[in-house]
């Protein structure tokens, strides 16, 4: 027994960082060959995504000069899936900047300040939270109309919450701390304290978050586009593309299979490499 | 029961007020920003032009002239004693339109969950106890592919497979019987029982290397009993938890499932509503199903108390 312990510890520690690189790999190289694919679109797709309609093509099964086949206007489903890329992760990258800016600002006025200020951020930040998820999102778009600006401001204005809890939490902690009072002591301005002192503490959770957060964002956008009320014909967005597939399962599967596909690949990238951050930078909070 | 958890169940329902109110706030306040004025709106819709005269009859029927808080707090008193109002399209009461649709949602919810309990807590559980072994591994990779992959793809590939090529299920649909509820509940419950199923294995892997297990066993329990008593009800609470969180999933994809299978619940009223820009079934849907996700919080909070009495409800 006394000698078996140590075997097997030193067997799961070697597991599991097995696991973490392996989970950091594989989605950074599904996120490398995604954002390669949206720069590099115009060489990649073989035809345009929008103009390049050919109604003698309808509905043309993958093979020959179709890759993945051709949609009901006669387009070419491989070139719409390539631009789409760009859709995605612009949307993806757009609603995380903007939760991090709001998530941030925020969070740093609700902790450092405290009283009313905090009290009014945190109960806004409650009152969002007690939307299911997508729910606020889909009621903002009834209200503000479907595109995929739209889309960027509903998503934008739903995920600071949780960036700006982390926030709030972490200068919480840390204004306790001896080395602020130092700092305080010294004649540090407020704004230094938050620039030098705070906010670098916060920055490897808030990796973490905003990866899983692009991921999260992505597969909400596609949702809405899914539902009618995201991005409209003729953008290339993947969540409308499997909207109009869905019509046609029965005749074209494929207008359904690899958009849904790329959504996929792309989610489980961020989650992949949003888990693999968060095993490689906080310990603590290993799944 | 002791008097710290009455208080701490008291307490716990008060919150969900002032989130309650907050949840109409937000909801009125975002049908205020809609474009246009509801009125002429509805007229264009319904005979194609706008009559001044009947107009104004609507507006002060329906209370439109009051100053804006005024009418907050008439849409807040009515809200609370179940009146939504009256839908632009149908002409019918809201409350009861979304009543009718309760039953198919909560069908789909309750199938879902239950789909997702049972097979993510199994894998869970059995992953945990074979560490390292292959179905171990495998399970760690369906999770990963469970939490990741859309379900209203999920739901398009079973459509395909399961009735279009196999012809083993009707493609969609709301029926009697129990096939129509198959793919849906699938189609819901994958993500959910993905977390589950992560999350038991973790929880039952920290909770069996517990001394508490080690002494459960030096004193010659059953190793099931161990398990059932001891093992299993400590793994419980973290499994509830995320329970608790995911519900918000659950609801969400509830909107996107019952609009892949055409399935007549409240989140297709709810986007057909959107569609047609019938706005004060919109703004009911949406306060209906915010509402009810505040219940379910409240009862997954409650249910702490039964789990785990070790908690401090101070």
């Amino acid at each position: 027994m006394m000698v078996q312990a140590p075997v097997i510890t030193g067997r799961r520690g070697g597991w599991r960082r097995a696991r973490k690189l392996r989970n950091l790999t594989i989605g950074g190289a599904i996120i490398t060959a995604l954002i390669g694919v949206a720069i590099f679109a115009p060489w990649i797709a073989p035809r345009d995504p929008i103009r390049d309609a050919d109604l003698n093509n309808y509905l043309h099964p993958p093979g020959g000069p179709y890759l993945m086949g051709a949609d009901l206007f006669g387009r070419d489903v491989f070139s719409r899936i390539v631009y789409g890329a760009r859709v995605s992760l612009g949307v993806g990258a757009a609603v995380q900047a903007s939760a991090l800016t709001l998530g941030i600002t925020l969070g740093l006025l609700s902790g450092f300040y405290g009283g009313w200020v905090d009290n009014l951020i945190m109960r806004l930040a409650e009152i969002i939270f007690a939307f299911p998820g997508l729910l606020f999102a889909i009621a903002i778009m009834a209200v503000i109309g479907p595109s995929l600006y739209n889309v960027f401001l509903a998503l934008g204005l739903v995920s600071w919450t949780a960036l700006a809890r982390l926030v709030r939490g972490q200068v919480l902690v840390i204004r306790q701390l001896e080395y602020v009072d130092a700092a305080r002591a010294l004649g540090a301005s407020n704004a230094r304290i938050i620039f030098r002192h705070i906010l670098p503490n916060t920055v490897a959770p808030a990796i973490v978050l905003v990866t899983l957060g692009v991921g999260s964002a992505i597969l909400a956008e596609a949702s809405l586009s899914f539902l009618g009320l995201g991005a409209q014909p003729p953008t290339p967005s993947w969540g409308s593309m499997l909207s109009t597939g869905r019509d046609y399962l029965r005749q074209a599967p494929w207008l359904s299979i690899y958009p849904g596909l790329a959504i996929f690949l792309t989610v489980m990238g961020f989650n992949l490499l949003g888990d693999g951050l968060r095993d490689l930078l906080d310990p603590h909070m290993q799944t | 029961m002791p008097k710290g958890i009455t208080s701490f169940i008291a307490r716990r329902l008060l919150l969900a007020v002032p989130v309650f109110v907050g949840v109409t706030l937000v909801t009125f306040v975002l049908m205020q920003i809609v474009p246009g004025d509801p009125v002429a709106l509805l007229m264009e819709e319904k005979v194609a032009s706008v009559d001044p005269a009947a107009a104004r009859i609507m507006r002060a029927k329906w209370g439109l002239d009051d100053p804006v808080p005024v009418q907050y707090l008439k849409f807040l008193r009515n809200a609370v004693r179940g009146d939504l109002g009256i839908s632009y399209r149908t002409d019918r009461n809201v409350l009861t339109s979304i009543l009718e649709r309760l039953p198919a949602t909560a069908t789909l919810a309750i199938a879902a969950l239950g789909l997702a309990i049972i097979i993510g807590v199994t894998t869970g559980i059995t992953a945990a106890l074979r560490q390292n072994t292959v179905f171990d591994s495998a399970s760690i990779i369906l999770a990963t592919i469970g939490v990741s992959i859309p379900n209203f793809w999920l739901g398009l590939l079973l459509i395909y497979l399961l009735a279009v090529q196999w012809r083993w299920l009707p493609p969609s649909g709301y029926g009697p019987a129990f096939p129509y509820l198959i793919m849906p509940a699938i189609t819901l419950g994958t993500g959910l029982s993905a977390v589950i199923a992560r999350l038991t294995r973790s929880s039952m892997l920290d909770v069996i290397r517990a001394d508490y297990i080690r002494t459960a066993r030096a004193k010659g329990l059953a190793g099931r009993r161990v398990f059932m008593v001891h093992a299993l009800r400590n793994a419980a609470i973290p499994i509830v938890t995320v329970i608790g969180v995911q519900m918000s999933g659950l609801l969400s994809g509830a909107v996107i499932t019952e609009r892949v299978f055409s399935w007549p619940g409240i989140g297709r009223l709810l986007v057909d509503s959107i569609a047609v820009r019938d706005l004060p079934m919109v703004q009911g849907c949406v306060l209906f199903i915010a509402t009810i996700f505040i219940g379910l919080n409240l009862l997954v909070d409650l249910s702490y108390v039964a789990l785990d009495p070790r908690i401090k409800y101070e």
